[in-house]
């Protein structure tokens, strides 16, 4: 296998255009997915050193910050996946995100997210991808598609791929991690 | 509540996240306003987004929401603030785990594993070509359907030599594939003498890699042929947009069924599947003894 040597970085009026243009969103796209302004802030962070060392990777197929905004979902899914101990992942969870149980509306949406974020922890890591895009983000298809590359059919077939999954991981395994996200309920 | 209840309560709202509907065609979402604000969006999207929140003082609202949040993110924390931590932090990620794109980790030699499994051919080296063969070689006669073609090269004391499609070769042998293509997306699968078919690109995962277009573009890595049975018929698969592998396999499952091997080497088997197709065939020395 042979590695490309060399590689350029940007200059310095780059990287402060770069951060000033898209740091806010990435640093949004962590928080959603992460659930923690301090793990979301070092992600952040991770996903702009990242850029900077792999500055003359991207390929001009899309926009800057698309491609920024790609590493920033694999990076926060690769922190979601090094996350040891699924209970206590979901109590942390519950105990630090802000609003949890100040309303029905909220609440429910926060349990049901934990819920797709356990399932998908250790799910093929494509279909756990397209996922965070479309309930973590809220993106359309569409959307989906042109940021990672796939047609809108192929969008479409992988998520119910994934939520058939989701469907039988729910039913048929992770009650308990569901009344621990909860942080009711017998375990 | 009880736990049947909670179950039950959870089991509904998740079904309503699961199965939301798309917005409408041509709705200006969270995410397009979002990169407005960043200022992502290229024109024309940018405009038709702007016409659309000047219509609407609900989007107006969100995306003054928006803004004013990225205005407190870079008062809270500067980029000034923050550049030497960012340096620090690059020169500290290793090069093999830099991004590479959202399919690159598709791009690093997984395992043996893969490949010894497979009943075929391949062991995994990073071997003679290190970047494409000599310029100027003329185009590969090995193309199916459409525009791509697939070559193969073998190492000799001097430059590579390519190979023609149905030539010889023994157990051990190394070739380097190369593809000619305006396509941006490969998979390779071979299918040796018994049926057996092997997924060598990609190495991992399921659906087919980015690649890059151009003249005899190499493959990330050789292959050894071993001592299954011949023939062996590589078939290249060059796209658009990535497939899905399984879909590629299964067409080549069908069309053995249903055509035989030797229908492989025309192309008509694989039609509908949105790619070009290339193939290579090698024979085997041991199975003419």
């Amino acid at each position: 296998m042979h590695r490309q040597s060399g590689m350029s970085a940007p200059t310095e009026v780059q990287l402060a255009r770069l951060y000033e243009q898209h740091a806010s969103f990435v640093f949004a796209r962590c928080r959603r997915i992460l659930r923690n302004e301090d793990d979301a802030w070092d992600a952040t962070q991770e996903v702009f050193a990242r850029a900077i060392r792999s500055w003359d990777g991207f390929d001009g197929h899309s926009t800057r910050g698309t491609w920024l905004y790609r590493i920033a979902t694999n990076h926060c899914l690769n922190v979601i996946r090094n996350r040891t101990g699924r209970r206590d992942k979901l109590h942390q969870r519950k105990e630090e995100r802000p609003g949890a149980g100040t309303g029905p509306e909220g609440h429910g949406r926060v349990e049901v997210l934990d819920i797709v974020r356990a399932v998908m922890e250790d799910m093929d890591e494509d279909l756990a991808r397209l996922a965070v895009l479309y309930y973590f983000e809220d993106m359309t298809q569409a959307e989906i598609a042109a940021e990672v590359g796939l047609s809108v059919p192929t969008v479409r077939k992988r998520l119910r791929a994934f939520v058939d999954e989701a469907r039988k991981r729910v039913r048929k395994g992770f009650e308990g991690h569901i009344l621990a996200a909860m942080g009711g309920g017998p375990a | 509540m009880s736990r049947h209840d909670l179950d039950e309560d959870t089991m509904n709202r998740l079904e309503q996240l699961l199965s939301r509907p798309e917005p409408p065609s041509g709705a200006v979402s969270p995410h397009t306003l979002r990169r407005l604000a960043a200022g992502d969006l290229p024109d024309a999207e940018a405009s038709t987004a702007r016409a659309a929140v000047g219509e609407d003082p609900a989007l107006a609202a969100q995306l003054a929401a928006i803004e004013a949040e990225d205005r407190a993110f870079l008062e809270a924390r500067p980029f000034g603030a923050h550049k030497d931590e960012l340096l620090r932090r690059a020169e500290a990620v290793p090069e093999e785990r830099a991004p590479r794109g959202l399919f690159g980790r598709w791009l690093q030699p997984r395992s043996l594993g893969w490949a010894l499994a497979a009943v075929v051919t391949a062991l995994l080296l990073g071997v003679f070509l290190p970047d494409a063969p000599p310029d100027g070689v003329a185009p590969s006669p090995n193309r199916l359907k459409g525009a791509a073609t697939l070559s193969a090269w073998q190492q000799t004391a001097g430059d590579p030599v390519r190979l023609d499609s149905g030539v010889t070769l023994g157990a051990g042998d190394a070739i380097q594939f190369t593809v000619t293509t305006t396509a941006s997306h490969l998979a390779l699968l071979g299918v040796d003498g018994t049926g057996t078919v092997s997924r060598y690109v990609p190495v991992g995962g399921d659906l087919s890699m980015p690649f890059t277009p151009g003249t005899n573009r190499p493959l990330p890595d050789a292959l050894v042929l071993d001592d299954a049975p011949g023939p062996e018929v590589f078939v290249a698969f060059l796209s658009d947009e990535a497939l899905l592998v399984e879909d590629l396999e299964r067409a080549v499952h069908d069309a053995l069924e249903r055509r035989g091997p030797d229908a492989l080497a025309g192309g008509a088997w694989a039609d509908g599947l949105g790619a070009d197709v290339a193939t290579f065939v090698a024979h085997k020395e041991d199975a003419l003894r």
